[in-house]
């Protein structure tokens, strides 16, 4: 069981600068909101880039190395390479591992991902690490672990029969499943037979009792081997071919987005129009202030010289204050002649004489010389004050906030449009139809060159059990000189072909009940019909909606299918080899209220770490909160800084 | 980790089967070890299982 412990993203896509995510230790669910384009999923292709060293566009078209690099980041730094790297800390097992992967610069000019493995505070030479994080989450088994709610009406297709993408799926949930560890080891063991009896025949040939039967066994491992060329040629034909297919497909899925894109592209044109209209009011009010922008820009000096005047005042006024109590004292004591206090007018002794003089100096200029001070001052702080124009300044701010807001909205639109337009370059109707032309060329080819791969493996198997005959009839006349354990290896060899081909057939039904089962098990739980009773499983691994007379529901909607996808992939988690973390993007696009909170709740049945990356639109802080109360251990927000700078920002942790 | 458990089951049950029941589970399992470890790599599988099953039958001395 893997469990994550932190992601670490560096100049990775959106994420400019170091930023980490800590996931809580216990069982529970993490939710990760942003609104479109604000970074989703680029966080489901750090998980994915840090296992498998690429990142996806949505279509599941790898996003090129250099790419990966933070575009703010490069341009701040000149466009020369940024440090660039995804590092995910993780348990399994009771082993903590500390996956990096690097994007580096290769000699060539071009980038290159590059993964650091340490295992119990151990770095791991790079072939081990390769090796560890393959055996960890194999490339095809990463699918169901990190997906994208988006796709999920793919698995639609596995009901088609004959659908060559459902066909694809279908090896590709073999795989994730280990169907092919079985069907290898089959393929082996039979290679083994097959050149054990080589030697074999070499043997019977030198023989004269044998040797008839040693150039029979001879020219028949010859076809064993010719037709064991032709399946593999025709194999990786299919594989060729399925790729081609692939990418038609997907060209022409982008092509079909294109009629979506021209509407948004439309749209925010217009948008881009009315805020350009918006820019410009912007700039007008602007301009309308700046005539007082001398005023605002002495606002400040101003003030600082009014606290000054006002201090001067203040510190004259006490002077003049003094200097007016020490002048009265002084004068009326001079009109007593010095004989009597003026204040008590009792009379007084020399020494309070000489007191009085020196607590009350008369100053020379007397009051009137600080009174015209004081004035003067007070002039100068009614005309600062008169000057001082605070509402100039706000004025001003608020415009040229105002103006600043309508020119980044404007710059944001605009970068947005231009997105669009790139992802719209080269779209016509021609290239449409020449798609769609190839797709049927390339499905016609695939499925031909299927009937041919597999009439080839039966030709093989024809031969492969033509030659096991003739090595029995060699063994049963005896005599021919070879090691013992040359005739056992041949015959031990094809036994075990034998059982791995049986146990491929068993495997494949238990899986198929185990699916249809778990699956079942799931969907009634997230279902809101409660007439829709059960899944049924294809040979292809697809599920159908029975009804509670038993019948297919011919007819879904898009929430239900998404609903079906969802307790397929559970299903399939559940019945794989590896159990982990589900890492899923935009998980209740298609799913209305009820079924949302159908999910929300039955989501730890999914697998015990959940971490959702979700719009608010599909999912609000306030109802994940109602939802999953405690199973909430954490929530953080995609905050876009700009285009290129999204941050991630923790709500809230328990 | 590849858990090849599930698919022991299914090759376990079988081996329960007079048809197989003289062969050795320990080489089951090392041949489907080696398709877990190293089924990327066809040729270095291949190899893997035409060794071990060599091995065993030398081991073993069968005649």
């Amino acid at each position: 069981m893997i469990r994550y412990l932190s992601l670490t993203l560096e100049n990775f896509l959106v994420f400019k600068g170091t930023q980490t995510v800590n996931f809580p230790a216990s069982d529970g669910v993490v939710v990760i909101y942003g609104q479109n384009g604000k970074g989703k999923t680029s966080l489901l292709n750090a998980f994915r880039f840090a296992f498998t060293g690429t990142a996806l566009r949505r279509g599941n078209r790898p996003i090129r190395t250099s790419s990966l690099l933070n575009r703010e980041a490069l341009a701040e730094n000149g466009d020369a390479p940024v440090p660039c790297r995804v590092k995910l800390d993780f348990m399994v097992d009771g082993d903590l591992f500390e996956l990096t992967r690097r994007v580096v610069p290769t000699p060539t000019g071009d980038f290159a991902s590059e993964v650091i493995l340490v295992k119990n505070n151990q770095a791991l030479s790079l072939s081990d690490a390769e090796q560890t994080v393959a055996e960890i989450m194999p490339p095809e088994v990463e699918q169901c672990f990190h997906f994208d709610g988006e796709l999920l009406a793919q698995y639609e297709q596995l009901v088609e029969a004959d659908s060559p993408a459902g066909a694809q799926l279908k090896e590709s949930i073999e795989s994730i499943l280990g169907v092919p560890m079985l069907e290898n080891a089959e393929r082996d063991a039979r290679y083994a037979a097959d050149e054990a009896g080589k030697v074999l025949a070499t043997a019977a040939k030198a023989d004269n009792r044998t040797r008839e039967l040693g150039q029979a066994l001879d020219l028949t491992n010859t076809q064993v081997e010719a037709h064991r060329d032709n399946f593999n040629q025709e194999r990786d034909r299919v594989l060729d071919l399925e790729a081609r297919l692939r990418d038609v497909t997907q060209d022409i899925a982008e092509q079909g987005n294109k009629l979506d894109l021209l509407a948004r592209r439309d749209a925010q044109a217009a948008q881009v129009e009315q805020l350009q209209a918006e820019e410009a009011i912007a700039r007008e009010a602007l301009a309308l202030v700046l005539p007082l922008a001398w005023k605002a820009a002495l606002v400040d000096p101003l003030r600082e010289r009014l606290e000054v005047e006002e201090l001067a005042r203040d510190e004259g006024m006490e002077e003049l204050r003094s200097a007016t109590i020490n002048d009265w004292v002084s004068s009326s004591f001079k009109e007593r002649e010095e004989s009597s206090c003026p204040v008590c007018e009792q009379g007084v002794e020399e020494s309070a004489r000489v007191h009085i003089h020196g607590s009350f100096p008369a100053d020379p200029g007397g009051p009137e010389g600080l009174l015209s001070s004081v004035q003067s001052t007070s002039e100068r702080i009614k005309v600062l004050r008169r000057s001082l124009d605070e509402e100039a300044r706000a004025r001003l701010k608020a415009a040229e906030e105002a103006f600043r807001l309508a020119v980044t909205k404007t710059a944001d639109a605009r970068e947005d449009l231009e997105a669009l337009e790139e992802q719209l370059l080269d779209a016509s109707e021609d290239d449409l139809r020449e798609l769609a032309r190839q797709s049927s060329d390339l499905g016609a080819q695939l499925s031909r060159a299927r009937d041919v791969r597999d009439a080839e493996q039966v030709k093989l198997r024809e031969r492969q059990q033509a030659a096991e005959a003739l090595r029995e009839q060699i063994r049963k006349v005896g005599g021919v000189n070879v090691n013992p354990a040359v005739q056992a290896t041949a015959e031990l060899a094809n036994r075990l072909a034998d059982l791995f081909r049986e146990a491929t057939a068993n495997y494949r039904a238990a899986l198929k009940a185990s699916v249809q089962s778990t699956a079942t098990d799931l969907f009634t739980k997230m279902r809101t019909e409660s007439e829709f009773r059960q899944l049924a499983i294809n040979d292809s691994f697809g599920l159908q909606i029975v009804d509670s007379d038993g019948r297919i529901v011919e007819l879904r909607s898009a929430g239900y299918e998404h609903l079906v996808a969802l307790a397929l992939v559970g299903a399939i988690q559940a019945a794989s080899p590896i159990s982990g973390p589900i890492v899923m993007d935009s998980p209740f696009g298609r799913l209305d209220p009820n079924h949302v909170t159908a999910v929300v709740d039955n989501l730890n049945l999914l697998t015990n770490q959940v971490i959702l990356l979700a719009h608010e639109g599909e999912i609000t802080s306030d109802v994940a909160h109602d939802l999953l109360d405690s199973r909430l251990l954490a929530e953080f927000d995609l905050v876009r800084v700009s285009h290129y700078f999204t941050r991630l920002v923790e709500k809230r942790s328990s | 980790m590849k858990d090849i458990s599930k698919l022991m089951e299914s090759v376990v049950e079988l081996l329960e089967e007079p048809a197989y029941a003289d062969i050795p589970r320990d080489l089951v399992e090392a041949i489907l070890t080696a398709e877990a470890a190293y089924g990327a790599d066809r040729g270095r599988a291949r190899d893997d299982v035409q060794g071990l099953i060599a091995r065993h039958c030398a081991g073993t001395g069968e005649s």
